[in-house]
């Protein structure tokens, strides 16, 4: 009796292993991503639901979570109350050097999304001239690395400004409100304080600006490929609607997070880059080339090998499948 | 004209009236108990001659003057409560010297003071570490700090033991003696108003005048529970009973 | 080594006890073995896998990342959280006591102020944030209100209810000396409310501290509050728990010096605390 079915199961067992992974580990509850307003393709999305219909053959709900920022985008990740987020690509290597265990298989955007801002009668010309002075910048943010890789180049250091921590849309009040002398923006805020208050970007520089990465986690990764392959699928759909019909596009994005049409036609049309989705050299050139400062400016732990982490975080094959050719 | 006379013409609790045109006065040097049931104002009475309530229409003279002043005046009135009441967060000394302006001002004068009343070398105790007896004492030496001509008891003995009471009262006869003083003492133990007064004085249940005044014709020093006693005894406890069975009818 | 001598100052203040002692080796103090056996738990479960490491840096790890930050500028972070609690707290506190005093002694003050206080007690402190932003701005100014706001409830509770609660029998004594009424409050009612004072005091300040992390979370460029929210924006979970520990610790301290305080000024107490400590009779 026993040996019989010991047999069984070894049988049943190789069977099963030989099976191609078609269907999904466990069927899936829940699939939980978040929008933001640095992310369109995220609230044209949302705004179709085109995810909900994707899903509703299998009854999979789907929730959306906003998002603040990458530094939040990134904390719901690693605290796993969402399965897949979005956030500039270089504060995704920093989380992920860091123990936040994600992988990026897909670019949602190539903006130049970041600067740094003055208010329009501000005496500061140059990074040089913020020796000394007020800097509001979200952490853990591209604005934020960008802050600091900026302040590099002019020769300064984290300590030779005073960083005050404010998320994206505070730090814009503040700089207009005169409490800092200088902010690092963030698109669609950056752009609304340029068209509707005159402020002036003091420093761009779009190799700066490491791209939208859709993070997953690892963990749903493993266990629910189909369920990622999906949204990819979606975030397609919306990245190819969103190419033919810009000026759309930008007025679902002036609606959701409250900004003029200009100010969203100007991040949509002139900052933002929707031609290269999938991960590639060029992205992992970028990631290269930043991930210095987050050793220079002791953002990652002391020893943390960052290039094995930009190999972890980065998943350059996944969503071939799946990508519209367009 | 009496050392201490005093007169309340009313004195009311809300719509209850206490006390009514009750006169009594006192001669120097005078030991006096004040007894009767409870609730006939006694304690009241003696509220009012310490110039703690300021609501009784009442007079008090001593030795002929107004007695305004209050216990922080030299030759005043002295007080002692039925509980210790000291100041838990001072010592003996400085809760005997409490009255003065000056704080522990005169320390020999509170050493010597503690010395008379039995508790020498307790200056630096603080009241946790006394005994209720203890206590007492000092309470007692705090009531005569400000060295007063008069002394106000109320019920001052009732919260310690037999022994420890008959201690103290010897200890109070001792002193009031040396001193001169003239003590007004609200009791509930007969024995011990006998025992130390040089008149009882019984409070009717009504408010009015004084129901008696009792003179104690024993020869000091006293011993207790001796016959004349006894039967001075008795006949305060007929006056009280008659003064209840007085009551009941007039509740009936 | 580190989040052990931490521990084992922790429990500096506390008396220790008999008995129980006995069962331990050599002279291992009871108040240390919870917080060891947290500590041994929680490094064992990261190792052994049972705890995600990202979620739970073992307590090695965060005495390492302490040590590395105590060459980093820590003393500057220290010094900015300390003095902002010290100045909200003081002037906090300082209000407190004043109005609670007045509100005690005075009944129209009391009809015309408490009322009041009681409803802004009941106010969250985070729901403080926006409007001492928008008023104050970014800088000390809203974190010190915040922070004095935290402190001054639990004083003036402490110090109304102290005042409130005097023995009326020790009032009259003093009433007998006809004292002053400010002499009143100097020599009898302050010193008998003192317990309560004190007890509002500890709990102010363990609420300045509170409150004080609140504060710099909204935005601040240093202090322990901007070191928590520094390890979270950057998935630091080290750093988070270093700024927890460390905000532990000078909690910890600052209150085992309002016990000695405490301990100071209420010598003279007859109650079960005393008994316990085996005051003598």
């Amino acid at each position: 009796m026993k040996r019989r079915t010991l047999l069984q199961l070894a049988a049943g067992s190789v069977a099963a292993s030989a099976l191609p992974r078609l269907v999904a580990a466990a069927p899936l509850d829940e699939v939980r991503l978040d929008y933001a307003y640095y992310s369109p393709t995220s609230l044209v999305l949302r705004r179709f639901g085109w995810l909900e219909q994707a899903f509703k053959a299998e009854g999979t709900n789907v929730k959306w979570v906003f998002s603040a920022g990458s530094n939040r985008a990134l904390e719901y990740l690693n605290g796993n109350s969402i399965d897949i987020g979005s956030s500039a690509g270089l504060a995704a290597l920093l989380a992920r050097a860091n123990g936040n265990p994600i992988r990026s298989p897909y670019i949602f955007s190539r903006p130049e999304w970041t600067a740094l801002v003055v208010p329009k009668d501000s005496p500061i010309r140059s990074v040089a001239d913020l020796k000394g002075k007020k800097v509001a910048a979200t952490k853990g943010t591209d604005p934020y690395l960008f802050l600091l890789r900026s302040l590099q180049v002019a020769g300064l250091k984290r300590g030779d400004i005073e960083h005050v921590s404010l998320q994206h849309a505070d730090g814009r009040a503040a700089l207009e409100q005169g409490k800092v002398d200088a902010w690092a923006g963030l698109d669609p805020h950056m752009a609304a304080s340029e068209l509707e208050r005159g402020s002036r970007l003091l420093y761009r520089n779009v190799a700066f600006n490491t791209y939208g990465f859709l993070n997953v986690r690892e963990q749903f990764l493993a266990a629910h490929p189909d369920a990622t392959a999906r949204v990819i699928q979606a975030y397609e759909r919306a990245r190819a609607w969103v190419r033919a019909n810009s000026t759309e596009a930008a007025k679902i994005l002036a609606e959701e997070a409250k900004v003029s049409l200009p100010v969203a036609l100007l991040q949509i049309k002139l900052r933002s880059d929707f031609s290269q989705p999938l991960p590639g050299n060029e992205h992992l050139a970028a990631l290269r080339q930043a991930a210095p400062i987050l050793r220079d400016e002791a953002l990652v732990k002391p020893g943390v090998d960052l290039g094995r982490a930009i190999t972890d975080l980065v998943e350059t094959r996944f969503a071939q499948p799946y990508l519209v050719k367009a | 004209m009496s050392f201490l006379e005093i007169h309340v013409d009313e004195k009311r609790f809300g719509e209850r009236v206490v006390l009514r045109d009750l006169h009594l006065a006192l001669e120097r040097g005078e030991i006096a108990s004040l007894v009767g049931a409870s609730g006939c104002g006694k304690s009241t009475l003696l509220s009012i001659v310490a110039g703690l309530d300021r609501q009784a229409r009442a007079r008090v003279r001593l030795d002929g003057a107004a007695a305004d002043a209050g216990g922080s005046v030299e030759g005043g009135i002295g007080f002692v409560f039925q509980e210790p009441r000291l100041f838990p967060w001072l010592d003996v000394a400085s809760n005997v010297a409490f009255g003065s302006t000056a704080g522990a001002g005169g320390l020999r004068d509170v050493d010597a003071l503690l010395d008379e009343v039995g508790l020498a070398g307790y200056g630096a105790h603080l009241p946790r570490q006394l005994s209720g007896g203890q206590a007492q004492r000092v309470a007692i030496a705090r009531g005569l700090y400000t060295r007063p001509r008069v002394l106000l008891m109320d019920e001052p003995f009732s919260a310690v033991d037999a022994i420890t009471r008959m201690k103290l009262q010897d200890m109070l006869a001792r002193v009031a003696r040396e001193r001169g003083l003239t003590v007004l003492l609200v009791t509930h133990d007969i024995d011990e108003a006998v025992h130390l007064s040089d008149h009882v004085i019984l409070l009717d249940r009504q408010p009015g005048p004084l129901r008696s005044r009792l003179p104690v014709g024993l020869a000091r020093p006293r011993a207790r529970g001796d016959a004349a006693a006894s039967r001075l005894k008795a006949e305060i406890l007929a006056l009280l009973d008659l003064d209840a069975d007085a009551a009941r009818a007039a509740a009936a | 080594m580190t989040a052990r001598a931490l521990a084992r100052l922790a429990a500096l203040s506390l008396p220790r006890p008999r008995g129980l002692r006995r069962l331990l080796p050599g002279r291992f103090p009871l108040a240390l073995v919870l917080p060891a056996l947290l500590l041994v738990g929680a490094e064992l479960s990261v190792h052994a896998g049972w705890l995600p490491a990202n979620l739970m840096p073992p307590p090695s790890e965060v005495a390492r990342t302490l040590a590395w930050l105590a060459e980093n500028g820590l003393g500057v972070h220290l010094v900015a959280s300390t003095l902002r609690v010290a100045l909200g707290f003081v002037c906090g506190a300082g209000a407190a006591v004043l109005l609670g005093a007045l509100v005690a002694l005075d009944r129209r003050v009391q009809a015309l102020l408490d009322p009041t206080l009681q409803a802004l007690r009941a106010i969250p402190s985070l729901a403080w944030v926006p409007l001492l932003l928008l008023w104050f701005g970014i800088d000390e100014l809203p974190k010190l209100v915040l922070i004095a706001i935290g402190a001054f409830f639990p004083v003036y509770t402490g110090v109304v209810s102290g005042f409130g609660g005097v023995d009326r029998k020790l009032v009259e004594v003093a009433r007998l000396y006809r004292l002053a009424p400010l002499a009143l409050v100097r020599r009898v009612l302050l010193p008998a409310a003192l317990p309560a004072i004190l007890t509002g005091l500890r709990t102010g300040l363990s609420l300045a501290w509170m409150f004080m992390v609140a504060a710099e979370l909204i935005a601040a460029t240093r202090g322990l509050g901007y070191l928590l929210s520094d390890g979270r924006e950057t998935s630091r979970a080290d750093i988070v728990l270093a700024a927890i520990v460390l905000l532990a610790l000078l909690g910890k301290l600052s209150d085992m010096g309002m016990v000695a305080l405490e301990r100071r000024l209420l010598a003279w107490r007859d109650d079960f605390a005393a008994s316990r400590a085996g005051v003598e009779r």
